[in-house]
């Protein structure tokens, strides 16, 4: 016995065999990064956590039939994206982000967090630069927040969103361009 | 001598490359070449120092911490997901052999429903949709053993074509949304499990499409029926792929 603690893949795999322990073990993994990634996406902390129940509601169904092709974070993420990407096509994208630049303070503000200031650090600050990511178009949002929140290689992101690579080193030049525009029009 | 610039009225390619060397994915050359460029880019080189700073700024919007339970998560996620765990796959069946019992058993089924052999009934159970199958004068008691794989290989080859024919349909829903071809089942699979009394509906107008182009019944596919039943009596999982 090593005392680690079991991979992803070993706890999917337990799942499978019927483990339903196991899929506990997997959304105290996942659920922290789920959110944040569900937050950065729908701009609203209500959406987020909506988003993450769906997300994990539909990992639970579709587990049985994971067979390890993609990373299980890659292939959870791919899940939250596609649901996301659901969630825009019902609604009208320019009202979506309207509301959620209208919102952005208050979402800050309404953090859950026992001591939101130390975990923001400064609220405008934050906040500006929320909005300045959610008004990104969808598919340069996701590729800014995939790569740079989550730290996922360019490969993978690639891969989640169905680009090819170059494609998406370039949304990434252009997203950071254009925060940097909108971030000194704020300033200015 | 002086190497040349790659990126010479490049630009464009050049940002993107700057994009991956913020996130240190930049082989040796490319990050030379890209500092040839930039030494003799004004434009490149300013974006670039935007690039650093915007990346920056990203790290100021924080997500305050989840104080959610992650167990009440999970509880949560069972409920609305329906309860029990996905049947998981036998230990002794693997993914091939179950796949091939699977397809047999839905072409039998479809037969079944086309001969009026064997009808769906729904029932209301503690306030629930039950979903059962009924067999002429016997309940459908399910099969200890998968069906043996080369017993039915002809019939999957059968299966999967009509598969292939019957389902088109419901894959020209899906390419609708431009799903790449694993997400489909994904979404498919979700969409059967995600209400209970609605998947088996759905199955059933699944397998109701492939009935329309079923071959006659025999006795293989008759046997192949039974196990059909007893899997959609008694499991979530469906033949997604």
């Amino acid at each position: 016995m090593t005392g680690q603690a079991p991979s992803e893949e070993e706890l999917i795999r337990r799942f499978q065999g019927g483990d339903e322990e196991a899929f506990g073990a997997l959304v105290e993994r996942w659920a922290a990064d789920l959110l944040r990634l569900a937050w950065r996406l729908t701009g609203r902390p209500e959406d987020a956590h909506d988003l993450r129940q769906q997300v994990l509601v539909q990992a639970w169904t579709a587990l049985s039939s994971y067979r390890g092709k993609a990373r299980p974070r890659t292939w959870l993420y791919r899940i939250a994206l596609n649901l996301w990407r659901d969630r825009l096509r019902g609604e009208s994208r320019r009202e979506r982000l309207l509301d959620a630049a209208r919102e952005r303070l208050d979402a800050a503000g309404a953090s859950p967090a026992a001591d939101p200031e130390a975990v923001l650090g400064d609220r405008e600050e934050a906040a500006r630069v929320a909005d300045a990511v959610l008004s990104l178009p969808p598919e340069v949002r996701e590729v800014v927040v995939l790569r740079h929140y989550h730290d996922l290689p360019f490969q993978d992101v690639a891969r989640l969103v169905g680009a090819p690579v170059t494609t998406v080193q370039a949304r990434m030049a252009r997203g950071l361009a254009a925060l940097r525009a909108r971030l000194r029009e704020r300033v200015s | 001598m002086t190497e040349p610039d790659r990126y010479h009225e490049a630009c464009d390619d050049a940002r993107a490359e700057l994009a991956a060397r913020l996130y240190g994915e930049c082989d040796g050359a490319t990050e030379a070449a890209l500092e040839r460029h930039l030494a003799r880019c004004p434009g490149c080189r300013s974006d670039w120092e935007e690039m650093r700073a915007a990346g920056a700024e990203l790290d100021r919007w924080r997500i305050p911490d989840d104080p959610a339970d992650a167990r009440d998560l999970a509880r949560e996620t069972m409920r609305r997901a329906g309860g029990a765990a996905p049947t998981p796959r036998p230990a002794v069946a693997p993914a091939r052999r179950r796949r091939v019992a699977v397809l047999a058993a839905a072409a039998g089924f479809a037969a079944a429903l086309l001969a009026g052999a064997v009808r769906p009934e729904l029932s209301l159970t503690d306030g629930a949709l039950a979903f059962s199958l009924r067999l002429p004068g016997a309940a459908v008691e399910p099969r200890a053993e998968a069906e043996p794989a080369d017993r039915l290989t002809g019939l999957t080859r059968r299966v999967e074509e009509l598969l292939a024919r019957g389902l088109e349909d419901q894959r020209a829903e899906l390419d609708a949304h431009e799903l790449a071809a694993e997400e489909r089942g994904l979404r498919l699979a979700a969409a059967l499990s995600e209400a209970r009394t609605e998947d088996r509906t759905l199955l059933l107008s699944l397998i109701d499409t492939l009935s329309r182009s079923a071959a006659r019944e025999d006795q293989r596919t008759r046997e192949a029926m039974v196990e059909l039943a007893s899997y959609v009596a008694r499991s979530d999982d469906v033949p997604n792929r």
